[in-house]
């Protein structure tokens, strides 16, 4: 092991002297205020923010660059939980949960005391969780050092069947998005054998269809497609009411441990390629309601503190912990990270071991920075959160067509080229049929990040052992992915035939 | 606007229409194993070569979509029994007027850009979709319009150095 825990904090604080640049934490404001405000609305997450990002940032500096999608990303878990609370429209999936409880608060008049318990709890699931993160990469990048191609085929593997067939209510769908994905990549010249596939004989398509493009189009011109065919069914804007953020004693006593019983619960979800952040905040949400129906007097059903801490510290902290896979492992486990890591590739730089000794610098600035956006983010959002929710106000009409040209802008730009724009329209009505249909989105981002990784390794996997497929399985790291696979796959299965059983026997 | 308590009666093919996706995810692994059979493969290539993997793709993707076929045909009306979480899927029709609308607008612009110049063009995309998603200040919305793709020209061109196509405009601006 060539880390110790004195290594970590001193790479740690030189990080915080590159982060402490004014023009570095200018990139984390505007990150973080880009992301509470994403979060706020709904129907823009902070992936479809970082993908209209990613063009605009290629003549910045890198870090610059890193450190913004950073506090967009922790931005957006802060926002999401605002409206969810006063008004009953979670900006972000991931606050769905919030609103349960959140609302309810906000209706007994205790929206200033709901907002106060998410956002703390926020801040708090962040920093515990970037903690670990600081700590942890540089144990999973030593692991990693190791990794051969075998190793990195496995570890695609696993993200792909984690991504579209553990997470996805429908399997089927779920692999036919990842399926799509692996298509999508295909397109272009071949890398190591120079041959030329699927461009349909157009020299435009011979790099490849962009990353940008794609992410672009399937999240931001898919969206406001999607919104358009529903156009007729739009909600009225409501009346938002709200006070002071201010928290009793008693309030404090109850969230303490929400807070933290959230974060834990969070921390694990990161790591592992579950699709994001929505399951540990009804995990969380659930063992709240458990715990305080055990204590007696439960406040759940009408405002209860605790279903709002727990949930928001839960989301933060899977968060936050989705960058050790990310940047250790170049992994991604949820759709807003797998757009992270196509913004690496533009700039040339692959996530994985190797980052954190050829782009150190970058890499611990990015890290300080996140605790700093932390910071950012409670003072923007603990005494502001009110006023945010007033992004509401923003015409609908004004706020998709806003999308849809920096769409535009961001595809064109990043190769100058009209072909590019046409692209960009053709993947967003794909976006629309899966998004109309149900088809899960995020399976798609990853087999087109992770799809020329996959193949990469698997070929050279094959070379190095001359056609013999025994060489997929002969490393134990390898084994562990492919048994953590077939554990991943059968315990939801084992679970939902139990919870079945017990709901017929409930029933009947 | 159009009323919002419009009662949408499903029609004899709802639940059906995923089946486009289907015949797509179709489509796209029938692709693949043509090209792949047809593709070119340079002397060079090493052990599986360009094709292999494609051809594992195109396999995977017919499978699934004769998979989801059975799926969707055997259980047409599934999108209603499924628990609704938020309004996100709620089953209903499309609004074919806005759709069509922002369609036509993108589709507009994609062959104007060019011709045009981003000043122009880029208001009518902006006007465009907004008119679809309900923006009737036709005055108020023009201006909206011309000042965004006025401020996005300015940023593209003076903050990033990216010129964006200046069209009948190029000699006047």
């Amino acid at each position: 092991m060539g880390w110790s825990e004195v290594d970590t904090v001193s790479v740690l604080l030189g990080g915080f002297a590159e982060a402490l640049t004014p023009e570095n934490l200018l990139w984390c404001l505007i990150g973080v205020v880009l992301g509470t405000a994403v979060g706020v609305l709904p129907g823009l997450g902070s992936a479809m923010a970082i993908a209209l990002l990613v063009p605009l940032t290629f003549k910045l500096e890198p870090t610059g660059a890193f450190i913004m999608f950073a506090g967009v990303y922790f931005g957006g878990q802060f926002g999401g939980a605002t409206t969810a609370i006063l008004l009953n429209t979670p900006g972000q999936s991931s606050s769905m949960v919030t609103a349960f409880e959140g609302f309810l608060m906000a209706k007994n008049r205790r929206a200033p005391q709901a907002l106060a318990a998410a956002v703390l709890g926020s801040f708090i699931g962040s920093v515990i969780a970037v903690t670990l993160v600081v700590f942890f990469s540089p144990i999973m990048v030593d692991a990693a050092v190791s990794f051969g191609p075998a190793e990195f085929f496995a570890l695609a593997v696993f993200a792909f069947v984690a991504t579209s067939a553990v997470v996805s209510d429908n399997k089927l769908r779920g692999l036919a998005a990842l399926g799509i994905g692996l298509a999508i990549a295909l397109v272009g010249i071949d890398e190591q054998s120079g041959a030329v596939r699927f461009t349909f004989g157009s020299t435009q398509l011979l790099d490849g269809i962009s990353i940008v493009v794609v992410t672009v189009g399937l999240l931001a011109i898919g969206e406001v497609l999607h919104v358009a065919s529903r156009a007729a069914r739009s909600p009225a804007t409501q009346r938002i009411t709200s006070g002071t953020p201010w928290l009793s004693r008693k309030d404090w006593r109850q969230s303490w441990f929400p807070w933290l019983r959230g974060t834990a619960l969070g921390v694990p979800f990161g790591v592992i390629p579950a699709g994001g952040s929505e399951i540990p905040t009804f995990l969380s949400y659930g063992l709240e309601r458990r715990l305080a129906s055990r204590r007696g007097r439960s406040q759940f059903g009408k405002g209860a503190i605790e279903g709002v801490a727990g949930p928001e510290a839960a989301n933060n902290a899977t968060v936050a912990t989705s960058l050790v896979p990310l940047l250790g492992l170049g992994l991604p486990t949820s759709a807003t990270a797998a757009i992270m890591l196509g913004a690496f590739q533009q700039y040339g730089m692959r996530p994985g071991p190797m980052l954190f000794t050829e782009e150190a610098d970058l890499v611990w600035a990015l890290l300080a920075s996140l605790f700093l956006g932390s910071v950012m983010l409670l003072v923007l959002n603990l005494p502001f959160a009110p006023i945010w929710a007033k992004l509401l106000q923003i015409p609908r009409n004004y706020l998709y067509a806003g999308i849809v040209v920096f769409a535009t802008l961001g595809a064109y730009a990043a190769k100058t080229s009209i072909a590019d724009v046409v692209l960009l329209y053709l993947v967003g009505v794909l976006g629309f049929l899966l998004r109309r249909y149900e088809f899960p989105i995020a399976p798609v981002l990853i087999g087109v990040i992770l799809g020329p990784l996959a193949e990469t390794e698997l070929r050279r996997a094959m070379g190095i052992g001359q056609g013999d497929v025994g060489i997929l399985f002969r490393s134990p790291i390898a084994l562990v992915l492919y048994g953590l696979l077939v554990l991943a796959v059968l315990i939801p299965l084992l679970a939902r035939k139990r919870s079945r059983v017990r709901a017929t026997a409930r029933d009947g | 606007m159009t009323s919002t308590k419009e009662v949408r009666r499903p029609s004899p093919l709802a639940g059906k229409g995923e089946l486009i996706v289907v015949a797509l995810v179709a489509a796209i692994g029938l692709f693949l194993l043509v090209q792949s059979a047809n593709m070119a493969v340079p002397g060079t290539a090493g052990f599986l070569g360009p094709r292999f993997f494609p051809i594992v793709v195109g396999i995977f993707l017919l499978v699934l979509s004769a998979l989801l076929a059975m799926q969707t045909l055997r259980t047409p009306r599934e999108r209603d029994t499924e628990q609704a979480e938020g309004e996100d899927r709620e089953p209903g029709g499309i609004d074919w007027q806005p759709l069509g609308i922002v369609a036509l607008t993108l589709a507009l612009h994609a062959v104007l850009l060019e011709p045009l110049g981003w000043l122009i063009a880029g208001a009518g995309l902006f006007f465009g979709v907004s008119y679809a998603l309900g923006g009737r200040h036709v005055l108020r919305d023009l201006g909206v319009s011309f000042v965004v793709a006025a401020a996005a020209q300015l940023g593209f061109s003076a903050g990033l150095g990216i010129a964006l196509p200046a069209g009948i405009l190029g000699g006047v601006v």
